[in-house]
């Protein structure tokens, strides 16, 4: 098993891929970003997303009846699209919809409104790029 | 025979309008300054200029500059409705990205860019990247394809010659809007909008000008800052936090702000210090001074220092007050 919590001020999905890139088991994290996950032993590629944020990833080994705990992490906002860059046309994103309520990617406060509590977010990380490394 | 040259005819027409709808499509970007000779001290205006068949929502662009020649003062954009978004800028690139909540044509000058000439040099003005930009269906930025880039280099010649600072000139451009639209604008007619702007800025700048002569109580004022009525003073609202909705005209500089009774702005706010931080005027432009709380501006942490301030700025104090700065 695999527990660990990640961080986002947006609900956040934690998967485990195999070696080929496949997903083995997801799981959505509780409200305050707790998780828990169970795969059979071997080592898995742990991927934790949240919609316009940029995604964490890094390796970890379950094995068999033990339980594996990885550090918590912070994911950081202002990824609207998922390209894994935080860049000028994400900030455009929240421009053009300002003080509107979808896409939900661009409400990164998830207060149902896109605006300058949004943009100072994805300011705090402009020029970030993905996936953070989450070991 | 006659078949042959109707359908000939036909061909020649179909072909003229392909031209034509392709000429029309073509959207490019381009780089331009206002002159390419300055003395030290003087104002460079570059202008980044594009034409598009497709109206569009958003651009961006970034210039790259010799921070030892040059320093960048602000930038704006000339499209009604084309608002700037405050991103963090790095020392030698302008970084700039303007969107609209609306379609716009665009078919000229898109943004123009204000430094200082530093000192006696020759250098480049680099259109390092641009884009165009629409709102796709899903509601994000998507750049349009196939933008062409024009003229990406302005070499300038700055003379080591120094004339008196040179004041801003009145912009007329706008940040992004951070009150909630208004209802609906009646259908005015583009004339009468245009004669609404030249008065609005024909008044913006007979106001600036006499704040630079002096007549402002900005230096010899000995009361505090008071809500803001119009006025050409610099501002700063409130927009988040528990004294959301307040606005501040800084008519004594320098403006200490903080949570004890001695400060000129007041924060009742459990996440600000007594004394957080101080806004100050020096060489024709306004500092943010952190005085030991947390402070960032437009994301960006200010720690033990001062950081000029630009119209449209976004300045945090702690965890949760939020303030615009206007100038």
């Amino acid at each position: 098993m695999l527990t660990g919590q990640v961080l986002a001020g947006k609900p956040v999905t934690v998967g485990l891929y195999d070696a080929t890139n496949t997903l083995v088991t997801s799981v959505a994290a509780n409200a305050n970003g707790t998780f828990s996950l169970t795969a059979p032993a071997g080592t898995y590629t742990v991927r934790a997303t949240a919609s316009g944020f940029l995604s964490a990833q890094g390796s970890t080994t379950l094995t068999s009846g033990g339980t594996s705990t990885i550090p918590t992490i912070t994911l950081l906002a202002g990824d609207l699209d998922g390209n894994n860059v935080i860049d000028q046309l994400d900030a455009l994103t929240i421009g053009m919809n300002y003080n509107a309520a979808s896409p939900a990617a661009a409400d990164l406060n998830n207060d149902g409104v896109i605006n300058v509590l949004d943009l100072e977010l994805l300011a705090q990380n402009y020029r970030e790029t993905g996936p953070t490394v989450w070991q | 025979m006659k078949s042959v040259t109707a359908l000939s005819l036909a061909i020649l027409l179909a072909l003229a309008i392909v031209v034509n709808v392709s000429a029309q499509s073509t959207e490019s970007i381009w780089l331009t300054a206002n002159t390419t000779a300055y003395k030290t001290g003087e104002t460079v205006i570059a202008v980044v200029n594009a034409t598009s068949a497709t109206p569009i929502q958003g651009f961006t662009f970034q210039i790259r500059y010799d921070p030892a020649c040059l320093r960048p003062v602000n930038a704006v954009s000339t499209i009604p409705g084309m608002n700037a978004l405050p991103l963090p800028q790095i020392s030698g690139l302008a970084d700039g990205s303007y969107a609209s909540t609306t379609p716009q044509t665009v078919n000229g000058a898109l943004a123009e860019v204000r430094f200082t000439a530093l000192k006696g040099c020759q250098t480049n003005l680099t259109l390092e990247s641009a884009a165009l930009a629409v709102r796709n269906a899903e509601g994000f930025a998507a750049p349009l394809p196939s933008v062409a880039i024009g003229e990406k280099n302005v070499a300038l010649m700055i003379d080591k010659e120094v004339v008196s600072a040179q004041s801003p000139e009145t912009l007329a451009g706008s940040v992004l809007p951070l009150e909630p639209p208004a209802a609906s604008a009646p259908n005015y007619s583009g004339w009468l909008i245009a004669l609404l702007l030249a008065v609005i800025v024909g008044v913006m700048y007979g106001a600036f000008k006499l704040f630079q002569i002096g007549t402002s109580p900005v230096s010899t004022s000995t009361s505090r800052p008071t809500f803001s009525e119009p006025s050409q003073l610099p501002t700063l609202q409130i927009k988040h936090g528990p004294n959301a909705g307040k606005n501040f005209t800084l008519n004594k500089l320098p403006c200490f702000i903080g949570r004890d009774p001695i400060n000129e702005i007041r924060l009742d706010d459990p996440h600000i210090i007594g004394q957080h931080a101080k806004i100050f005027e020096k060489d024709n432009g306004y500092y943010l001074m952190d005085l030991g709380g947390e402070t960032f501006i437009n994301g960006q942490v200010v720690r033990r220092g001062s950081t000029i301030l630009k119209s449209g700025d976004v300045v945090r104090l702690g965890k949760s007050a939020l303030l615009v700065f206007g100038s």
